[in-house]
């Protein structure tokens, strides 16, 4: 029975950790610009992140070591440091993001205005990192991220054309006045946000702070092939409504008021209610994730001592580079810089550093020093060869889609 | 010595003299770009406090957060009549700059005024300014699709 209540708390927690501000904004981008064209990509990017994350935590479970670890161990200091650098900027970028997620989603809530909110917000999610237990933080904010469900509830009641959706998200039918650069940049950036990089080193890191054990992998999979493509549906309900009530009114998305207009219309006060509550516990989890996951990569890189299953005192320098790194978001987001902007150029940076992110990862989850007889199958090395060609491609095109669309204005 | 130290006070101010404050002068096509994109954006946010006062009046919305929606259309839709204002446009299309450059300043004078009315909990006068955001969307999408 307690086996069975962890995994369904593993698959809820997972479900309702899945969504970041890089899914919220994009996707209600997208669904406000493109309907459900990019449906696909979505599907995609989701199994592309249960691919490798089913990996890292095979790794973690079975070697007791997580991923950054492993990497500068298996593949020389040079290209560690290679993966370390841009898999953490990415990260960095990410943290700044979510507290400025977290900043705006309060604000929508008390008027006040998001700048005040931030060196707020970064001493609650620093406080939370230095102090509260890894599964606690986990579990409540996982839980409290469900109530983003709110989104399919209000899809339902929007109630759709659901033979509409499937046939513009299989024909790939974007809207006549778009371009297909256009088109494909944003596809390139839902790709990004679906497969950020922070969600494979959290993933295995905190499998490493759980104690994960090889009989612990049924579980761990349940996690990743249930909870996961699950979290995908809602983000496809994201778009879902904003095509459903944005994109008629010519509505594109730039501020996180207008991701949550549909639910409102749909549902009203209480529906939006829940979802401020789902748009805070989703950022704020998903801060501390990042803040976590900055953490966890240097300190895994130097050697360090990391991780909150040891005592503050015993991970000095781990907790450090968290408290510096949270110092440095507050500073970057106090610059007044849009945090709705820097979501966008992170979930693009993101997929600019895919390859590098999980190329090591695959190469890892092959070595039989490590993971004996847990290597990949044929199956997970061939899916994994598949999206590495997928996540090359989309990195070599991010930069000058980016350039060329301006951005996807 | 002091022919150099008047030639340093000098010479800035010969050089910035010949570097005065001009708008940019895009062509016509690249005006048209910037003036496509404002109008666009100008669609989404009057179309945005359209919505949040018709939420407002069936009493979808809680608190603050319509204000603080409107807040953030009223600052975008300042960025996006900036965009176009700061252009100096090619005497060719000059009527044309001047309509674009009056819906504009029209919406971000309605954005505000139902932010105001928002803020001043007015609710008499929201299907007044609804009708009138509702209007607006209209020329606003009418004047780009003609661009």
């Amino acid at each position: 029975m307690k086996k069975y209540l962890a995994v369904a708390l593993g698959i809820l927690t997972a479900i309702g950790g899945f969504v970041d501000i890089g899914d919220l904004v994009t996707n209600a981008v997208v669904g406000s610009r493109f309907g459900m064209s990019m449906g696909l990509v979505v599907v995609v990017g989701v199994l592309g992140i249960c691919v490798y994350a089913e990996m890292s935590g095979r790794v973690a479970a079975v070697s007791r070591r997580a991923t950054f670890d492993l990497v500068r161990e298996r593949l020389g200091p040079r290209l560690g440091m290679l993966n370390l650098t841009a898999s953490m900027l990415v990260t960095f970028l990410t943290f700044i993001a979510e507290i400025g997620g977290v900043a705006l989603s309060l604000e929508l809530v008390s008027s006040v205005s998001y700048l005040l909110l931030v060196p707020f917000v970064a001493f609650v999610v620093w406080l939370v990192l230095w102090r509260a237990k890894f599964s606690h933080m986990e579990n409540v904010l996982g839980l409290l991220g469900l109530c983003l469900i709110v989104f399919s509830v209000a899809l339902w009641q929007l109630g759709p054309d659901w033979g509409d959706y499937v046939s513009q998200a299989a024909r790939f039918a974007k809207p006549g006045g778009e371009k297909w650069t256009t088109w494909a940049y944003y596809a390139v950036a839902l790709f990004g946000a679906a497969m950020t990089p922070y969600e494979v080193f959290f993933f295995s890191s905190g499998g490493v702070e759980e104690k994960w054990t090889p009989e612990d992998l049924g579980v761990m999979r349940a996690n990743v092939f249930i909870g996961f493509p699950l979290g995908g549906l809602l983000s496809l309900s994201i778009a879902g409504v904003a095509t459903a009530v944005l994109l008629p009114q010519g509505i594109g998305v730039d501020s996180l008021g207008q991701v949550g207009l549909p639910v409102a219309v749909a549902l009203g006060k209480i529906g939006l209610a829940i979802l401020i509550v789902g748009f805070v516990a989703a950022t704020f989890g998903a801060a501390c994730e990042t803040g976590l996951s900055v953490g966890y990569s240097i300190a895994q890189y130097f050697g360090w001592q990391w991780g909150k299953y040891v005592t503050t005192r015993e991970a000095t320098r781990f907790h450090a580079m968290i408290l510096v790194s949270t110092l440095a978001a507050v500073a970057v987001l106090l610059t007044a810089v849009d945090p709705i902007l820097v979501t966008e150029a992170s979930v693009v940076f993101s997929a600019v550093a895919l390859p590098l992110t999980y190329f090591p990862i695959l190469v890892v989850a092959n070595d039989p020093d490590y993971l004996g007889e847990y290597v990949n199958g044929r199956l997970a090395n061939g899916l994994g060869l598949v999206y590495l060609v997928l996540l090359t491609v989309v990195a070599v095109a991010a930069l000058p889609l980016m350039v060329i669309t301006g951005m996807g204005a | 010595m002091g022919r150099s130290v008047a030639g340093l006070l000098v010479a800035p101010l010969l050089l910035t003299t010949g570097c005065g404050l001009v708008p940019a002068r895009p062509d016509a096509a690249a005006w048209r770009d910037t003036a496509s994109t404002a109008l666009d954006d100008a669609v989404a946010l009057v179309g945005t406090a359209s919505m949040v006062l018709r939420e407002e009046e069936r009493q979808h919305v809680l608190g603050g957060y319509g204000v603080a929606t409107l807040v953030h259309a009223e600052d975008a839709m300042g960025k996006a009549v900036d965009s176009v204002d700061t252009l100096q446009p090619p005497a060719s299309i000059e009527k044309e700059a001047s309509h674009v450059s009056d819906l504009l300043a029209e919406a971000d004078d309605a954005v505000q005024t139902a932010r105001e009315a928002l803020v001043s909990g007015d609710q008499a006068s929201y299907p007044r300014l609804r009708h009138h955001l509702d209007a607006l969307h209209d020329q606003l999408q009418k004047a780009g699709g003609t661009l």
